[in-house]
């Protein structure tokens, strides 16, 4: 399935880009796709699971969301708005 | 009301918006930027947000301070974009008949806006530049 990642803040400096599709399997995670995309793009590796959260489609997730083709994926690194 | 602006946030201009006749009561907080943070002294900061999301998440806390509390008017406003020393970042405006509905509710969004709406500030300080480290504790 086709999955859309979204950088933003450091992410999208680090990465260069503000968004992507990647491949993942049909059932993964989001820990699995942050897991995936890592091993392509530097985001920082599975210790930064511990301080990223993350968004699918808009709405913050856990980890063991399961993701559906088409999903948007947003990395959100430790937020500091308002 | 909740809304993302890239223009000056005036306070009275969004007081103004929560008075309401039959309420006596209207608390309103104002984040400003500062010229200091870390040590460093800070030139300017620029906000970034995925502003879709930031949206839905300023109108989710409207809503939950409209049923945590007896609330009339909200008013979130989160400004993005480059801001120099004393402009308003974040204003929050809630009016209600009695002061203690407002001044908790007032108090609870601000704590929310930071613990949620996805929002990153990067400061800018003696010609460099860097993003404001985010507080992992907000994570729930």
């Amino acid at each position: 399935m086709r999955v859309t990642a979204l950088y933003f803040a450091m992410m999208r400096e680090k990465t260069g880009l503000d968004r992507e599709e990647f491949e993942l399997s049909e059932g993964a995670t989001v820990r699995e796709a942050f897991l995936k995309l890592n091993e392509i793009r530097n985001l920082g590796g599975a210790g930064s699971l511990e301080i990223l959260r993350f968004a699918v489609n808009r709405t913050f997730s856990p980890l063991d969301a399961i993701l559906s083709d088409g999903d948007e994926l947003a990395i959100v690194p430790p937020i500091s708005g308002g | 009301m909740a809304e993302l602006t890239r223009n000056p946030i005036d306070p009275g201009s969004v007081i103004e918006k929560a008075v309401v006749a039959d309420c006596g009561a209207v608390a309103a907080f104002f984040g400003v930027v500062r010229d200091e943070n870390d040590g460093e002294c800070v030139d300017e900061m620029e906000y970034h947000g995925f502003e879709e999301m930031a949206l839905d998440e300023l109108n989710a806390i409207e809503n939950d301070m409209k049923s945590k509390w007896a609330v009339r008017e909200v008013v979130l406003t989160h400004r993005l974009g480059r801001l120099k020393v004393r402009e308003v970042s974040v204003a929050i405006v809630v009016s209600s008949p009695h002061r203690k509905e407002a001044l908790e509710a007032c108090a609870w969004a601000i704590e929310r806006v930071k613990a949620r709406v996805p929002i990153w500030k990067k400061e800018f300080y003696q010609g460099r530049e860097r993003w404001v480290e985010g507080n992992p504790a907000s994570l729930e």
